[in-house]
Protein backbone atom coordinates (compact mmCIF):
# COMPACT_ATOMS: atom_id res chain seq x y z
CA UNK A 1 0.00 0.00 0.00
CA UNK A 2 1.94 3.00 -0.89
CA UNK A 3 -0.26 6.71 0.27
CA UNK A 4 0.84 9.11 -2.92
CA UNK A 5 -1.52 11.66 -1.30
CA UNK A 6 -0.07 14.53 -3.45
CA UNK A 7 -1.67 15.33 -6.74
CA UNK A 8 -4.43 13.65 -5.67
CA UNK A 9 -7.17 14.38 -3.02
CA UNK A 10 -8.18 17.81 -1.60
CA UNK A 11 -6.54 19.28 1.30
CA UNK A 12 -9.68 19.13 3.48
CA UNK A 13 -9.14 14.62 3.46
CA UNK A 14 -5.16 15.37 3.85
CA UNK A 15 -6.13 17.31 7.21
CA UNK A 16 -8.47 14.96 8.34
CA UNK A 17 -6.09 12.11 7.68
CA UNK A 18 -3.61 14.29 9.87
CA UNK A 19 -6.29 14.82 12.45
CA UNK A 20 -6.80 11.28 12.85
CA UNK A 21 -3.16 10.03 12.60
CA UNK A 22 -2.38 13.21 15.18
CA UNK A 23 -5.13 12.03 17.24
CA UNK A 24 -4.17 8.65 17.20
CA UNK A 25 -0.85 9.10 18.61
CA UNK A 26 -2.52 11.11 21.45
CA UNK A 27 -5.51 9.12 22.35
CA UNK A 28 -3.62 6.52 24.82
CA UNK A 29 -2.89 10.01 26.92
CA UNK A 30 -6.53 11.10 26.56
CA UNK A 31 -7.55 7.36 27.54
CA UNK A 32 -4.76 6.79 30.38
CA UNK A 33 -4.65 4.00 28.52
CA UNK A 34 -0.52 2.84 27.78
CA UNK A 35 0.02 0.67 25.11
CA UNK A 36 2.86 -0.57 21.97
CA UNK A 37 3.69 1.25 19.54
CA UNK A 38 0.75 3.98 21.25
CA UNK A 39 2.02 4.80 24.66
CA UNK A 40 1.69 7.27 27.22
CA UNK A 41 5.26 7.46 27.71
CA UNK A 42 4.91 7.37 31.48
CA UNK A 43 8.22 6.45 31.99
CA UNK A 44 10.25 8.32 35.01
CA UNK A 45 7.05 10.39 34.73
CA UNK A 46 6.20 9.48 38.58
CA UNK A 47 6.81 11.43 41.53
CA UNK A 48 9.46 8.58 42.84
CA UNK A 49 9.83 8.93 46.91
CA UNK A 50 13.27 8.63 48.15
CA UNK A 51 12.32 5.06 49.80
CA UNK A 52 11.20 2.00 47.45
CA UNK A 53 10.49 -1.97 47.67
CA UNK A 54 12.02 -4.23 45.66
CA UNK A 55 11.89 -7.82 44.80
CA UNK A 56 14.53 -10.25 44.79
CA UNK A 57 16.16 -13.15 45.03
CA UNK A 58 20.14 -13.68 46.71
CA UNK A 59 21.94 -17.36 47.08
CA UNK A 60 22.81 -18.52 50.31
CA UNK A 61 25.61 -20.74 51.05
CA UNK A 62 25.84 -23.12 53.14
CA UNK A 63 27.21 -21.76 56.30
CA UNK A 64 23.71 -19.33 55.95
CA UNK A 65 26.34 -16.09 54.28
CA UNK A 66 24.23 -14.07 51.27
CA UNK A 67 25.55 -14.63 47.44
CA UNK A 68 24.23 -11.82 45.37
CA UNK A 69 22.96 -13.49 41.92
CA UNK A 70 23.05 -12.03 38.20
CA UNK A 71 20.36 -10.64 37.05
CA UNK A 72 20.49 -13.51 34.32
CA UNK A 73 20.09 -16.09 36.89
CA UNK A 74 17.25 -13.79 38.90
CA UNK A 75 15.10 -13.41 35.69
CA UNK A 76 16.70 -14.72 32.70
CA UNK A 77 17.13 -11.30 31.00
CA UNK A 78 19.95 -8.34 30.73
CA UNK A 79 17.03 -6.05 31.15
CA UNK A 80 16.65 -4.32 34.84
CA UNK A 81 13.13 -3.38 33.55
CA UNK A 82 11.89 -6.77 32.77
CA UNK A 83 13.68 -8.51 35.40
CA UNK A 84 11.73 -6.40 38.42
CA UNK A 85 8.57 -6.93 36.42
CA UNK A 86 9.19 -10.51 36.24
CA UNK A 87 10.08 -10.97 40.32
CA UNK A 88 7.63 -8.36 41.49
CA UNK A 89 4.53 -9.97 39.24
CA UNK A 90 5.63 -13.54 40.52
CA UNK A 91 5.58 -12.34 44.05
CA UNK A 92 2.62 -10.31 43.55
CA UNK A 93 0.19 -13.43 41.51
CA UNK A 94 1.41 -15.53 44.57
CA UNK A 95 4.02 -17.82 43.00
CA UNK A 96 6.68 -16.84 45.29
CA UNK A 97 8.04 -20.59 45.83
CA UNK A 98 7.81 -21.19 42.07
CA UNK A 99 10.09 -18.72 41.40
CA UNK A 100 12.38 -19.42 44.13
CA UNK A 101 12.38 -22.94 42.52
CA UNK A 102 13.06 -21.74 38.73
CA UNK A 103 15.80 -19.32 40.07
CA UNK A 104 17.27 -22.29 42.12
CA UNK A 105 17.91 -24.23 38.34
CA UNK A 106 20.38 -21.43 37.15
CA UNK A 107 21.88 -20.51 40.25
CA UNK A 108 25.51 -21.72 40.35
CA UNK A 109 25.75 -25.23 42.06
CA UNK A 110 28.43 -24.58 44.92
CA UNK A 111 25.05 -22.51 46.76
CA UNK A 112 22.75 -24.26 49.35
CA UNK A 113 19.84 -22.35 48.41
CA UNK A 114 18.26 -19.53 47.13
CA UNK A 115 15.74 -16.85 49.15
CA UNK A 116 13.05 -14.05 47.68
CA UNK A 117 12.86 -11.71 49.49
CA UNK A 118 11.37 -8.39 49.67
CA UNK A 119 13.59 -5.60 50.62
CA UNK A 120 13.10 -1.73 51.34
CA UNK A 121 15.64 0.58 50.53
CA UNK A 122 16.66 4.29 50.85
CA UNK A 123 17.85 4.73 47.30
CA UNK A 124 19.88 7.76 47.23
CA UNK A 125 21.71 5.90 50.38
CA UNK A 126 21.78 3.04 47.59
CA UNK A 127 23.05 5.06 45.06
CA UNK A 128 25.69 6.01 47.21
CA UNK A 129 27.04 2.76 47.57
CA UNK A 130 25.64 3.48 51.52
CA UNK A 131 24.21 0.56 53.39
CA UNK A 132 20.46 1.21 51.93
CA UNK A 133 18.36 -0.88 53.19
CA UNK A 134 15.52 -0.30 55.79
CA UNK A 135 13.90 -3.64 56.10
CA UNK A 136 13.79 -7.37 54.30
CA UNK A 137 10.82 -9.78 54.35
CA UNK A 138 11.78 -13.31 53.31
CA UNK A 139 8.96 -14.86 50.40
CA UNK A 140 10.74 -18.31 49.93
CA UNK A 141 13.15 -20.14 50.78
CA UNK A 142 14.22 -23.37 48.41
CA UNK A 143 17.36 -25.25 48.28
CA UNK A 144 19.62 -25.33 45.09
CA UNK A 145 19.51 -28.26 43.08
CA UNK A 146 22.98 -30.34 43.22
CA UNK B 1 -5.60 32.04 4.41
CA UNK B 2 -7.43 29.78 6.92
CA UNK B 3 -5.92 27.04 9.33
CA UNK B 4 -6.34 24.28 6.97
CA UNK B 5 -4.87 25.47 4.47
CA UNK B 6 -1.24 26.43 5.90
CA UNK B 7 -1.01 22.79 7.79
CA UNK B 8 -1.95 21.40 3.70
CA UNK B 9 0.80 23.63 2.43
CA UNK B 10 2.88 22.88 5.16
CA UNK B 11 2.07 18.96 5.04
CA UNK B 12 2.47 18.55 1.61
CA UNK B 13 5.55 20.99 0.85
CA UNK B 14 7.58 19.33 -2.15
CA UNK B 15 10.74 17.39 -1.34
CA UNK B 16 13.45 15.56 -3.21
CA UNK B 17 12.86 11.87 -3.68
CA UNK B 18 16.39 11.36 -2.48
CA UNK B 19 15.77 12.96 1.27
CA UNK B 20 13.16 10.08 1.86
CA UNK B 21 15.37 7.43 0.73
CA UNK B 22 17.89 8.16 3.10
CA UNK B 23 15.36 8.19 5.70
CA UNK B 24 14.13 4.67 4.64
CA UNK B 25 17.91 3.26 4.51
CA UNK B 26 18.31 5.07 8.10
CA UNK B 27 15.26 3.04 9.38
CA UNK B 28 16.19 -0.27 7.69
CA UNK B 29 19.90 -0.56 8.82
CA UNK B 30 19.56 1.02 12.39
CA UNK B 31 16.54 -1.97 12.92
CA UNK B 32 18.50 -4.76 11.14
CA UNK B 33 21.47 -3.75 13.31
CA UNK B 34 19.36 -3.43 16.32
CA UNK B 35 17.53 -6.54 15.92
CA UNK B 36 21.13 -8.55 15.14
CA UNK B 37 22.26 -6.35 18.21
CA UNK B 38 19.49 -7.95 20.80
CA UNK B 39 19.32 -11.47 19.00
CA UNK B 40 20.14 -13.24 21.98
CA UNK B 41 17.09 -11.80 23.88
CA UNK B 42 14.97 -11.96 20.92
CA UNK B 43 15.47 -15.73 19.95
CA UNK B 44 14.72 -16.08 23.85
CA UNK B 45 10.97 -14.87 23.23
CA UNK B 46 7.89 -17.14 23.01
CA UNK B 47 7.03 -20.45 24.59
CA UNK B 48 6.29 -18.11 27.91
CA UNK B 49 4.67 -19.22 31.21
CA UNK B 50 1.22 -18.47 30.62
CA UNK B 51 1.15 -16.29 33.64
CA UNK B 52 3.83 -13.91 32.29
CA UNK B 53 2.17 -13.26 29.26
CA UNK B 54 -0.33 -10.02 28.89
CA UNK B 55 -0.57 -9.60 25.07
CA UNK B 56 -1.07 -5.28 24.41
CA UNK B 57 -1.54 -3.83 21.13
CA UNK B 58 -2.03 -5.26 18.20
CA UNK B 59 -1.30 -8.70 19.82
CA UNK B 60 -4.34 -8.23 21.94
CA UNK B 61 -6.21 -10.83 21.18
CA UNK B 62 -3.31 -14.00 21.16
CA UNK B 63 -4.45 -15.21 24.75
CA UNK B 64 -1.46 -18.25 24.53
CA UNK B 65 2.12 -17.38 24.08
CA UNK B 66 3.56 -18.39 20.08
CA UNK B 67 6.03 -21.52 20.70
CA UNK B 68 9.30 -20.47 20.22
CA UNK B 69 10.55 -21.35 16.71
CA UNK B 70 7.64 -19.31 15.90
CA UNK B 71 9.08 -16.45 17.11
CA UNK B 72 12.43 -16.84 16.10
CA UNK B 73 10.85 -17.11 12.70
CA UNK B 74 9.26 -13.92 13.01
CA UNK B 75 12.80 -12.60 14.09
CA UNK B 76 15.15 -13.68 11.27
CA UNK B 77 12.48 -12.51 8.80
CA UNK B 78 12.13 -9.30 10.41
CA UNK B 79 15.94 -8.84 9.75
CA UNK B 80 16.17 -10.21 6.47
CA UNK B 81 12.91 -7.57 5.94
CA UNK B 82 15.09 -4.82 7.23
CA UNK B 83 17.83 -5.39 4.94
CA UNK B 84 15.26 -5.25 2.27
CA UNK B 85 13.52 -2.27 3.38
CA UNK B 86 16.89 -0.24 3.82
CA UNK B 87 17.71 -1.60 0.08
CA UNK B 88 14.56 -0.86 -1.10
CA UNK B 89 14.21 -3.99 -3.23
CA UNK B 90 10.41 -4.77 -4.01
CA UNK B 91 9.58 -2.21 -1.78
CA UNK B 92 5.65 -2.16 -2.20
CA UNK B 93 5.58 -5.52 -1.04
CA UNK B 94 8.85 -5.42 1.11
CA UNK B 95 8.19 -1.84 2.81
CA UNK B 96 4.41 -2.29 4.52
CA UNK B 97 5.94 -6.57 5.43
CA UNK B 98 8.73 -5.35 6.97
CA UNK B 99 6.76 -2.58 9.53
CA UNK B 100 4.59 -5.28 10.17
CA UNK B 101 7.15 -7.65 11.16
CA UNK B 102 8.87 -5.32 13.40
CA UNK B 103 5.25 -4.47 14.89
CA UNK B 104 4.80 -8.22 15.88
CA UNK B 105 8.70 -8.40 17.34
CA UNK B 106 8.42 -5.59 19.61
CA UNK B 107 5.22 -6.36 20.49
CA UNK B 108 5.77 -9.12 21.55
CA UNK B 109 8.38 -8.41 23.37
CA UNK B 110 6.32 -5.77 25.48
CA UNK B 111 3.47 -8.38 25.67
CA UNK B 112 5.39 -10.18 28.98
CA UNK B 113 4.73 -8.10 31.20
CA UNK B 114 6.66 -5.16 30.99
CA UNK B 115 5.75 -2.63 28.43
CA UNK B 116 9.04 -1.21 26.90
CA UNK B 117 9.55 2.25 25.71
CA UNK B 118 12.46 1.59 23.64
CA UNK B 119 10.83 0.75 20.25
CA UNK B 120 8.15 2.59 19.67
CA UNK B 121 9.42 5.76 17.24
CA UNK B 122 11.11 3.04 15.19
CA UNK B 123 8.18 1.16 14.92
CA UNK B 124 5.78 4.23 14.23
CA UNK B 125 8.73 5.87 11.77
CA UNK B 126 8.98 2.39 9.79
CA UNK B 127 5.19 2.26 9.59
CA UNK B 128 4.84 6.05 8.12
CA UNK B 129 7.63 5.41 5.45
CA UNK B 130 6.52 1.66 4.38
CA UNK B 131 3.56 3.62 3.05
CA UNK B 132 5.13 6.16 0.75
CA UNK B 133 6.99 5.95 -2.18
CA UNK B 134 10.35 5.99 -0.22
CA UNK B 135 12.07 3.59 -2.47
CA UNK B 136 12.08 5.54 -5.71
CA UNK B 137 15.73 6.69 -5.31
CA UNK B 138 18.74 4.99 -3.77
CA UNK B 139 17.26 1.63 -4.70
CA UNK B 140 19.37 -1.05 -5.10
CA UNK B 141 20.10 -2.19 -8.95
CA UNK B 142 18.51 1.11 -10.00
CA UNK B 143 21.04 4.38 -9.90
CA UNK B 144 18.70 7.00 -11.50
CA UNK B 145 15.68 8.30 -9.88
CA UNK B 146 13.11 10.57 -10.02
CA UNK B 147 13.43 14.33 -10.94
CA UNK B 148 12.54 17.41 -9.09
CA UNK B 149 10.64 17.89 -5.65
CA UNK B 150 6.86 16.28 -5.51
CA UNK B 151 4.63 16.45 -2.16
CA UNK B 152 4.39 12.72 -1.65
CA UNK B 153 8.34 12.46 -0.98
CA UNK B 154 7.67 15.48 1.33
CA UNK B 155 4.59 14.43 3.16
CA UNK B 156 6.28 11.41 4.70
CA UNK B 157 9.22 12.85 6.12
CA UNK B 158 6.87 15.43 7.72
CA UNK B 159 4.37 12.74 9.43
CA UNK B 160 7.41 11.09 10.93
CA UNK B 161 8.24 14.86 12.48
CA UNK B 162 5.14 14.82 13.79
CA UNK B 163 5.31 11.22 15.42
CA UNK B 164 8.59 12.26 17.11
CA UNK B 165 7.30 15.61 18.43
CA UNK B 166 4.12 14.51 19.84
CA UNK B 167 5.93 11.51 21.30
CA UNK B 168 8.11 14.20 22.83
CA UNK B 169 5.28 16.22 24.01
CA UNK B 170 3.62 13.28 25.33
CA UNK B 171 6.29 12.16 27.38
CA UNK B 172 6.35 15.72 28.92
CA UNK B 173 2.45 15.53 29.17
CA UNK B 174 3.08 12.31 31.22
CA UNK B 175 5.27 13.84 33.96
CA UNK B 176 2.66 16.71 34.85
CA UNK B 177 0.07 14.55 34.63
CA UNK B 178 1.37 11.38 36.63
CA UNK B 179 4.26 13.60 39.11
CA UNK B 180 2.56 16.66 38.64
CA UNK B 181 4.57 20.02 40.26
CA UNK B 182 6.63 17.71 42.49
CA UNK B 183 8.60 16.49 39.25
CA UNK B 184 9.93 19.84 38.97
CA UNK B 185 11.68 20.25 42.27
CA UNK B 186 14.76 17.70 41.22
CA UNK B 187 14.54 15.29 44.14
CA UNK B 188 11.78 13.15 41.86
CA UNK B 189 14.73 12.89 39.06
CA UNK B 190 17.31 12.39 41.51
CA UNK B 191 15.52 9.65 43.25
CA UNK B 192 14.77 7.88 39.43
CA UNK B 193 18.87 7.77 39.01
CA UNK B 194 18.56 6.71 42.62
CA UNK B 195 16.23 4.22 42.11
CA UNK B 196 17.57 2.97 38.81
CA UNK B 197 21.51 2.45 40.94
CA UNK B 198 19.50 0.58 43.35
CA UNK B 199 17.24 -1.53 41.42
CA UNK B 200 20.52 -2.80 39.64
CA UNK B 201 22.56 -3.01 42.81
CA UNK B 202 19.41 -5.27 44.14
CA UNK B 203 18.61 -7.33 41.06
CA UNK B 204 22.47 -8.35 40.25
CA UNK B 205 23.75 -5.87 37.99
CA UNK B 206 26.00 -2.99 38.23
CA UNK B 207 24.75 0.80 38.80
CA UNK B 208 26.53 3.05 36.57
CA UNK B 209 29.74 4.94 38.30
CA UNK B 210 28.26 8.18 37.31
CA UNK B 211 25.38 7.93 39.98
CA UNK B 212 27.31 7.94 43.02
CA UNK B 213 28.92 10.95 42.40
CA UNK B 214 25.50 12.41 40.78
CA UNK B 215 24.30 12.24 44.28
CA UNK B 216 26.34 14.66 45.59
CA UNK B 217 25.35 17.36 43.44
CA UNK B 218 21.82 17.31 44.35
CA UNK B 219 21.55 20.77 43.12
CA UNK B 220 21.68 19.46 39.75
CA UNK B 221 18.56 17.44 39.34
CA UNK B 222 16.26 20.64 39.82
CA UNK B 223 17.81 22.58 36.69
CA UNK B 224 17.79 19.27 34.98
CA UNK B 225 14.49 18.11 35.45
CA UNK B 226 13.03 21.72 34.48
CA UNK B 227 15.37 21.42 31.48
CA UNK B 228 13.92 17.84 30.60
CA UNK B 229 10.11 19.41 30.74
CA UNK B 230 11.33 22.34 28.67
CA UNK B 231 12.72 19.53 25.96
CA UNK B 232 9.61 17.50 25.52
CA UNK B 233 7.23 20.14 26.25
CA UNK B 234 8.69 22.33 23.68
CA UNK B 235 9.34 19.72 20.77
CA UNK B 236 6.67 20.75 18.87
CA UNK B 237 7.93 24.11 18.45
CA UNK B 238 10.58 22.53 15.94
CA UNK B 239 7.87 22.27 13.52
CA UNK B 240 7.15 25.87 13.31
CA UNK B 241 10.57 27.44 14.19
CA UNK B 242 13.16 25.53 12.06
CA UNK B 243 16.11 27.25 14.01
CA UNK B 244 15.24 25.93 16.73
CA UNK B 245 16.06 22.19 14.97
CA UNK B 246 19.64 21.70 16.04
CA UNK B 247 19.44 23.31 19.67
CA UNK B 248 16.11 21.25 20.35
CA UNK B 249 17.61 17.81 19.08
CA UNK B 250 20.83 18.86 20.85
CA UNK B 251 19.48 18.95 23.65
CA UNK B 252 17.43 15.86 23.52
CA UNK B 253 19.85 13.97 22.67
CA UNK B 254 21.97 15.12 25.45
CA UNK B 255 19.18 14.36 28.00
CA UNK B 256 19.23 10.61 26.52
CA UNK B 257 22.50 10.28 26.27
CA UNK B 258 22.67 11.53 30.22
CA UNK B 259 19.95 8.63 30.81
CA UNK B 260 22.05 6.69 29.61
CA UNK B 261 25.21 7.78 31.25
CA UNK B 262 23.64 7.57 34.89
CA UNK B 263 20.87 5.03 34.73
CA UNK B 264 22.15 2.44 32.32
CA UNK B 265 18.95 2.83 29.98
CA UNK B 266 19.39 3.54 26.49
CA UNK B 267 16.83 4.47 23.87
CA UNK B 268 18.74 3.72 20.95
CA UNK B 269 16.98 5.10 18.16
CA UNK B 270 16.94 8.87 19.89
CA UNK B 271 20.97 8.44 20.51
CA UNK B 272 21.42 7.39 16.99
CA UNK B 273 19.74 10.33 16.32
CA UNK B 274 17.18 8.33 13.56
CA UNK B 275 14.52 9.50 15.22
CA UNK B 276 15.40 13.18 14.76
CA UNK B 277 16.18 12.41 11.04
CA UNK B 278 12.89 13.72 9.23
CA UNK B 279 13.32 17.30 10.64
CA UNK B 280 16.70 17.36 8.52
CA UNK B 281 17.17 17.56 4.90
CA UNK B 282 19.12 14.57 4.84
CA UNK B 283 20.47 14.10 0.97
CA UNK B 284 23.22 16.30 2.44
CA UNK B 285 24.55 13.81 3.97
CA UNK B 286 25.39 12.07 0.42
CA UNK B 287 28.09 13.26 -1.94
CA UNK B 288 26.67 15.30 -4.27
CA UNK B 289 27.26 12.81 -7.04
CA UNK B 290 25.11 10.85 -5.60
CA UNK B 291 22.23 13.43 -4.77
CA UNK B 292 22.74 14.75 -8.63
CA UNK B 293 21.95 11.31 -9.80
CA UNK B 294 19.16 10.40 -7.17
CA UNK B 295 17.30 14.16 -8.44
Amino acid sequence: MIIEGGEVGGSRRRLIAVVVGTLGLVAPALRNHDSFPLSTYPVYASARAREATFVTAQGQRADGSTQRLSIEVIARTDDPLIAASRVADAVAAGRAHALCIAIATRAPSDLAAVVVVRERHDVVDGARGDDSLRSREQLARCPVPS
Amino acid sequence: MSGAVVIDRWLMAPGPAVRLAVFRIMIGVFAAGYLVARLPVLLDMGGEARVEWEPVGVLWWLEDPLPRWAVRCAVLVTIVLAVAFATGVAFRVCGPAFAVALLFVTTYRSSNGQLLWFDNLLVLHAIVISCSPAAEALRLGRRDGPAGDRACYGWPLRAAAIVTVVTYALAGIAKLRIGGTAWLDGDSLRNHVAYSATRLRVLGGTPSPLAEPMMKVGWLFTPLAVATLVIELGAPLVLVVPRLRVPWVALAWCMHAAIAATMFVVFPYPLALIAFAPLFRLERLLPAHWRGVAR
